[in-house]
């Protein structure tokens, strides 16, 4: 089975899904598994939860300059997903120019292997693309 | 709790000096800020030494190692970017807790080049997103451009304006002027970020002695000692985004407003700040967290010039951490030598830079010898101005500066106002640059300048007791 690139990052058996909580107490959706909750303290009220594939972009950078080996430019996106978490990942199928990428444009979530920078095999991850329809 | 003082501070140059080690460099840093005190490693009761790179290696006790074994407890602070502050901070609560009167803060930082972010191994930069620091700095940006249309001109101006201040900072890393279009055309680093709007790594280590009041009226140092109004720190409130981008505003704005309400003052008392510009984009973005203007007028206060010198509210006048360089465990107690140099070494600073030096971090006692003194038959009441404060506008040259001359040599303490900076910075230096005087730039028909100007005045003396209105607006041509 192949590693996944951060513990958020579940194969499921060839289905792969982005592991989430919400907190029982508060709704509060988090990235990732926990057992508490940041915003209302609540003990053991969380339950898991597999999260949103669609979303809008709330921001964007575009990195021109990286660690050694890892390829540029891309766009390091932060996306609110539409079960209310909020997650980094990088979005392509867009030209890494500030004028043609807009905020609030719907993106969806896709799963694939890539070799990460510092390794010699592929990891599960995860990227961003353009929803169908969108407009950017 | 008793009044906590800095009483002796410096820095080093900050550089690279790779064939120094972090101990040394502290140690050159501290035996300045204990000259700068007139005292010895021997007065010192505890130690603070702020170094994130080497956290798990005893930093201060080697640095003791080196400039003196007294055998006093010495606490090892790693904060990130705020590992100086923190140390500095540290010193100061074990004075007011009354454990200690005299504690040395020393902060260093050896770096390397390069971008700051994760460490080794496998990574997911690239693949999910950036995790350097100029993305994650990038993003509080994006996110302001987002919500009040900021653009990438009004981010690079911090650079072009702290580029600016460094040409007067013999202390700067770098000290050149980097014109807007040089600034906007340089390489991307992570947009809006180009390489001129990133902090330099660079090598520095600054120290300051901090005492209580009672100690410093002991040992007479009161004259040179400036009074901590408030420190607090904070962490972050809980922010709906920060998992996926960390939130530097909500902390900030935290801290902030606790530390006015320590101090008694509100954002609008300030009138110069030093805050912690390592990149561009959380310069813009602090002037609103620190309440300098209101939210997304940001961009504006920069467009406006109210940040550069000379400005309202100078920000970075030392050139920050954009040119003065960022080694992070040293920039904490930088910032602050800049904003509280004891006397001695405001008058050694340069006169250009010291002329917009606004004095209300000083805090300076009123002079005690202010006292009424009936003139007898004959004599003038202006014959003997001793220990008067007297504040004379458009004292910058022509009959102004003459009355301050005057003045001086009647025993009186002077505050000149000028709306000429270059002037009024020439005017100061003439004046022989005594403790007696204090240059202000103002514009009498500003309202919010005389008000600058008054609250000046008595944050240095104390009081005024004598006002020549002397500038005067004329129409052009008349003049």
């Amino acid at each position: 089975m192949t590693d996944s690139i951060l513990p958020y990052v579940k194969s499921g058996d060839g289905a792969p899904y982005l592991a989430g909580s919400r907190c029982g107490a508060c709704g509060q959706v988090f990235v990732g598994e926990r057992s508490t909750c940041a915003k209302c303290t609540a003990r053991d009220k969380m339950e898991p939860i597999h999260l949103a594939t669609t979303g809008r972009l709330y921001d964007f950078t575009i990195v021109h300059r990286s660690f050694p080996g890892v390829k540029t430019p891309f766009v390091d996106a932060i996306v609110d997903l539409d079960d209310g978490a909020h997650i980094k990942g990088t979005l392509i199928g867009v030209d890494p120019d500030p004028a043609r990428i807009a905020f609030d444009m719907p993106v969806r979530l896709e799963f694939r292997e890539a070799i990460p920078v510092g390794a010699d095999r592929p990891y599960l991850t995860y990227v961003f693309v353009p929803a169908e329809g969108a407009t950017a | 709790m008793s009044d906590v003082y800095v009483v002796g501070i410096d820095m080093i140059r900050f550089g690279r000096y790779p064939d120094r080690t972090v101990p040394g460099l502290a140690a050159e840093a501290a035996l300045m800020a204990l000259d700068d005190a007139g005292l010895t490693i021997r007065d010192m009761q505890a130690l603070f030494c702020g170094n994130l790179g080497q956290a798990a290696g005893m930093v201060g006790q080697r640095m003791l190692a080196e400039i003196g074994q007294t055998g006093i407890p010495v606490t090892n602070v790693a904060n990130a970017c705020a590992t100086g502050a923190t140390a500095f901070r540290d010193a100061w609560m074990t004075i007011k807790a009354g454990v200690y009167d005299t504690v040395l803060a020393v902060g260093v930082e050896q770096m390397g080049k390069g971008l700051l972010g994760a460490g080794g191994g496998v990574s997911p930069e690239g693949l999910v997103g950036s995790y350097t620091m100029p993305a994650m700095f990038a993003h509080i940006g994006m996110e302001h451009s987002r919500k009040y249309g900021t653009t990438f001109a009004q981010f690079a101006k911090v650079s072009v304006k702290n580029h600016h201040h460094s040409t007067l900072n013999a202390k700067s890393m770098y000290r050149v002027e980097t014109p807007l279009e040089e600034v906007m055309g340089a390489e991307i680093i992570s947009y809006p970020n180009t390489k001129l709007m990133c902090s330099v790594n660079v090598d520095g280590s600054a120290a300051a002695v901090l005492m209580s009041e009672k100690k410093v009226r002991q040992l007479g140092l009161m004259d040179r000692a400036v009074r901590i109004r408030g420190s607090e720190m904070s962490s972050n409130l809980f922010a709906e985004r920060q998992a996926a981008m960390p939130d530097f505003s909500a902390a900030t704005r935290l801290a902030a407003t606790n530390a006015y309400e320590q101090a008694g003052i509100g954002p609008g008392d300030v009138n110069l700040v030093e805050l912690h510009d390592c990149f561009a984009t959380a310069e813009l973005v602090h002037y609103e967290n620190l309440g300098l203007c209101a939210d997304g007028e940001a961009g504006r206060l920069i467009d406006d010039g109210d940040t550069a010198l000379g400005g309202r509210v100078p920000v970075n006048v030392s050139s920050g951490l954009l040119s003065k360089g960022h080694p992070l465990g040293a920039t904490g107690i930088a910032n602050i030598y800049e904003i509280a140099p004891p006397p001695r070494q405001g008058r050694r600073a340069a006169g250009r830079r010291r002329a917009y030096r606004a004095d209300a971090c000083r805090r300076r006692r009123p002079g005690g010898r202010d006292r009424l003194r009936h003139p007898r038959p004959g004599e003038s009441v202006m014959d003997d101005l001793s220990g008067k404060v007297a504040v004379i506008t458009g004292g910058a040259s022509g009959i102004g500066f003459a009355l301050a001359r005057g003045a001086l040599q009647r025993g009186a303490k002077v505050v000149i106002s000028d709306i000429r900076a270059d002037a009024l910075a020439e005017a100061e230096a003439a004046l022989s640059g005594e403790d007696e005087v204090l240059a202000v730039r103002a514009d009498v028909a500003r309202y919010d300048d005389v008000a600058a100007l008054a609250d000046a005045a008595i944050a240095r003396f104390g009081t005024v007791n004598l006002l020549v209105n002397n500038a005067g607006v004329f129409a052009a041509g008349l003049a």
